[in-house]
């Protein structure tokens, strides 16, 4: 199921068009300002940037939506984890203040510290991490699946790349249909013998998979096998340092641009973050205090 | 003298494309040799077709013709093997492969790459070729493949005939001097076969490559073959011009191969004393031979009433009922397009025909609840399956899957066949007396200690037969039995379900060999693009021309020389070789 919503889909837009260098420089660009800030409104907007170029790649929304369903389990441990462990970013440019305590996560037992305490500025910043993790993910699905796997070997070999890595690489992606299939076929051929995983203890749940786990083992060792002499059996190993390649990556004059536009964008939004320090969740927190009429 | 002898070799290196010398070979951890004192000389533009049962030492032999043996596989070697001049011992595969291309037997295992276009390209970029080079060949295989247009498709979403396809040209690519195919076909349905083999033709015919194709499919073959080698435990037993080797007749009825019809039919009358000047092998052949063989003038006039036989009215309650059943994958495309099956009744033994992807599979597995009607109604036993989960299920329909190793895990036999019991919560001493009973019935008593990853295939497919059968189901869906057997093994699963079928058990096989389901099936749903376009006994369906043509069947190549001899009175229904060989009985014995 996940390969569905991350794999390759072979379509012609305007992103999977770009060279799969310039698809790397848009991720990083889109990902690394969800690090640097941790405003949701500013998150806000990048989300809505990486979703206007999900719309551009054709990739169903649909498809976003059921990554958010399957991150959710992910992104309630982020929130609580947040919370439980939310501390006040103190630099000299930005003084602690008092925060507002909406009240306990679990009561206070003895000493257990600040953590257990729910505050406005804690689910703004929760809120925020969650964010930051949805739209590194579906900026990732955008990367996938506007790239061939068959542009990785030569892209990874532009990027110095060992070839036999590249090689790697592509085998592994284009065995992933073939590998999910076979894991289908297992998981129904047991199916089909009555074997179900439910059971309320952990352990024995694990248990039950041994009947799956184990063909998938010594299935995969097999395949893993032939693939190895097929590969063989096609001169793989004659000269790696001397490949060829059939794919070659030229950037054109709208990948410079698209170039250009990214590297200026990271440039202001990492400059912003580190020495303005813009993008910071207290803005948001204190426009929430004033909306509400909280003293700050 | 040593020289003289050196000479000698060199001079019978330079004739020869492919000299293997007294060649044995064994696995490490094996304490038998899978290949023992084996010899044999190709010359170029030579056609060597190997043929044998299951572990015979077939793929070990193409294996050493690569190099893949001695340098990928572990083991220890005697003997010598020289490819273009090339001794095996001293070059590695990447070398030998530039002058030998080794095709495997199952295309899911040797296509690894995302697009067509790159697993044709990844041969010529190992060999460091230019980009406008690899380009040119690129090109010549998809031509040669007939894959234009799918360059950019994933190979593991081709039909598999078309994935063979693809794994061929992607040798053909490299251009090698030698091609080695170990069982092209032996995954595909006729029509992939077809594909395949018209490929293969090309190859001999026009490209006047050398080649060995091991292969069980001998009607195909054998028009190409220069010679025919037969192996058996390791050893080759027959060597020589292939109609020399199929004049063997003790050998070849002992090895239970796949025989063509048209031999079988020629060995009757060598048994019966006649002189024969040639063994016919294709359909045409079959034809010439038996209208020599055969006056009409003296043929007494036999109406065979092998319809009459068939016993067309089955009796019991209706076991299985599918109402206009459609079934929709993830991705939205439509398997099943109102699939209507009045009825299957308790006991019967009934065969799912069809091309692949024509919905075979996709209703077998309906009937045991794995999938879920999109529309429509699954009726098992009256009960409608949409309410019903696989569990549920499993006590009524049992559905084998058609790769043993899909689901084998456990340590003992024993355990594996009380899995299932034991998922339906089966108490344990029924289990014990389930599992005794079924092993004893299908012969697994002596295996019931051991492990099932270290039985033969043959053994592997009874325990998983068996251990569907201890679940105690009604009905029994086999799953293309034949996938990766040879005959004999494809014959003893049909003869298992044959039995089980006799104490009362429902058969439903899913299968593209129409000689087993000619010999076996009650009766036959044909499958097209997602619906059963006919049903019948076998004998009806497979005289309508039409619908055999529509589905890219093939009816058992006795069927069809029959068919051409009508004007003589022949039966044209006649479906297997015992039933030709009754009515040459009548009329000639």
């Amino acid at each position: 199921m996940a390969y569905d919503i991350i794999g390759y889909r072979p379509l012609n837009t305007f992103m999977h068009r770009r060279d799969p260098r310039v698809k790397i420089l848009w991720f990083l660009a889109l990902s690394l300002p969800a690090v640097a800030w941790n405003d949701p409104l500013w998150l806000l907007g990048v989300l809505t940037a990486v979703l206007i170029f999900n719309g551009v790649a054709k990739m169903p929304f649909k498809g976003a939506l059921k990554i958010l369903i399957l991150l959710t389990p992910a992104m309630l441990v982020i929130l609580v984890f947040n919370i439980f462990f939310f501390e006040q970013t103190v630099t000299a440019s930005r003084p602690p203040w008092q925060l507002y305590y909406l009240g306990y996560v679990i009561p206070q037992i003895g000493s257990f510290g600040p953590y257990g305490y729910v505050s406005l500025e804690s689910l703004v910043f929760a809120s925020g991490a969650m964010m930051r993790f949805f739209i590194i993910t579906l900026a990732g699905r955008v990367l996938l699946s506007t790239t061939s796997p068959s542009e990785v070997p030569a892209t990874l070999t532009k990027l110095r790349a060992p070839v036999e890595m590249a090689v790697a690489v592509s085998v592994a992606f284009g065995m992933v249909p073939a590998m999910i299939q076979q894991v289908t076929s297992i998981f129904e051929a047991q199916r089909s013998r009555g074997w179900s995983v439910s059971s309320r203890n952990p352990v024995k749940a694990i248990r039950r998979f041994v009947p799956t786990a184990l063909p998938i083992i010594t299935r995969a060792i097999s395949r893993s096998e032939f693939i190895a002499a097929a590969m063989a059996s096609r001169g793989y190993g004659y000269n790696p340092a001397k490949r060829t390649s059939l794919k070659e990556l030229k950037l054109n004059k709208t990948d410079w641009m698209m170039i250009v536009v990214l590297v200026s964008f990271l440039v202001v939004n990492q400059v912003s973050a580190f020495v303005f320090n813009m993008g910071d969740y207290r803005a948001t927190a204190a426009m929430l205090r004033n909306a509400l009429g909280i003293p700050t | 003298m040593e020289k003289a002898s050196q000479e000698q070799v060199r001079d019978v290196q330079g004739t020869y494309d492919i000299v293997i010398e007294n060649l044995s070979w064994t696995y490490s951890g094996s304490k038998h040799p899978a290949i023992r004192n084996v010899s044999l000389r190709v010359r170029p533009g030579e056609v060597l077709v190997i043929t044998g049962p299951s572990g015979a030492g077939k793929t070990t032999l193409t294996r050493v013709m690569n190099g893949l043996i001695p340098h990928f596989y572990r083991g220890e070697m005697k003997g010598e093997a020289y490819v273009k001049g090339l001794r095996v011992k001293e070059y590695d595969v990447s070398v030998m492969a530039s002058k030998v291309g080794l095709v495997f037997d199952n295309p899911a295992n040797q296509l690894f790459t995302s697009t067509v276009l790159e697993e044709l390209a990844f041969g010529p970029e190992n060999y460091c070729l230019p980009r406008d080079e690899i380009i040119r060949r690129v090109n010549y295989a998809l031509q040669f493949s007939r894959l234009t247009g799918l360059e950019n498709k994933s190979p593991y979403l081709l039909s598999g005939g078309q994935q063979q396809a693809c794994a061929i040209a992607a040798i053909v690519a490299m251009m090698p001097e030698i091609l080695v195919l170990d069982e092209p076909t032996s995954n595909l349905d006729p029509e992939g076969t077809e594909l395949v083999f018209n490929r293969v033709k090309e190859i001999a015919e026009t490209q006047r490559k050398t080649l060995v194709i091991v292969e069980h499919k001998l009607d195909y073959v054998i028009p190409l073959a220069d010679s025919l080698a037969v192996m058996n435990n390791g050893e080759i037993v027959a060597y020589g011009k292939p109609l020399e080797v199929l004049d063997k007749v003790e050998l070849m009825e002992e090895l239970d191969l796949q025989i063509p019809h048209a031999t079988e039919i020629a060995y009757w009358f060598r048994k019966k004393g006649q002189a024969l000047a040639k063994i016919p092998v294709t359909i045409d052949e079959g034809v010439q031979f038996l209208k020599s063989m055969l006056n009409p003038k003296n043929l007494p006039r036999i109406t065979a009433s092998y319809v009459e036989r068939d016993d067309p009215q089955p009796r019991g309650e209706v076991a299985v009922r599918c109402e206009d059943v459609w079934y929709q994958y993830k991705d939205g495309s439509m398997a099943l397009k109102g699939v209507d099956i009045p009825a299957i009744y308790s006991g019967e033994f009934v065969g799912f025909i069809g091309k692949n992807g024509s919905g075979k599979t996709t209703t077998a597995k309906l009937l045991n609840g794995l999938y879920k009607p999109y529309k429509g109604r699954v009726l098992i036993f009256g009960r409608d399956t949409k309410n019903l989960s696989v569990r549920e299920l499993a006590s009524e329909v049992a559905y084998v899957a058609q790769i043993p190793d899909d689901q084998l895990f456990a340590k003992t036999v024993r355990e594996e066949l009380a899995f299932g019991p034991r998922n339906l919560g089966v108490p344990d001493e029924e289990v014990m007396q389930r599992v005794d009973a079924v092993s004893e019935e299908l012969e697994l008593k002596p295996y019931l200690d051991i492990s099932p990853f270290t039985l033969s295939q043959g053994l592997k497919q009874r325990v998983v037969v068996a251990s569907a059968v201890t679940m105690n189901p009604r009905i029994l869906v086999v799953d293309e039995p034949t996938t990766g057997q040879d005959y004999a093994r494809a014959a003893a699963m049909m003869e298992l379900a044959k039995k089980l079928n006799e104490k009362g058990t429902t058969v439903i096989i899913v299968s593209h060999n129409m000689d087993l389901i000619a010999s076996y099936c009650h009766r036959v749903f044909v499958f097209y693009d997602g619906k059963v376009i006919d049903s019948g006994i076998p004998r009806e369906v497979f005289q309508r021309e039409e619908v055999l043509a529509r589905t890219s069947l093939k009816p058992p190549q006795v069927t069809s020389i029959c068919r051409r001899l009508a004007d003589i009175g022949i039966p044209n229904n006649i479906i297997t070789i015992p039933e030709m060989i009754e009515f040459l009985e009548k009329v000639v014995g």
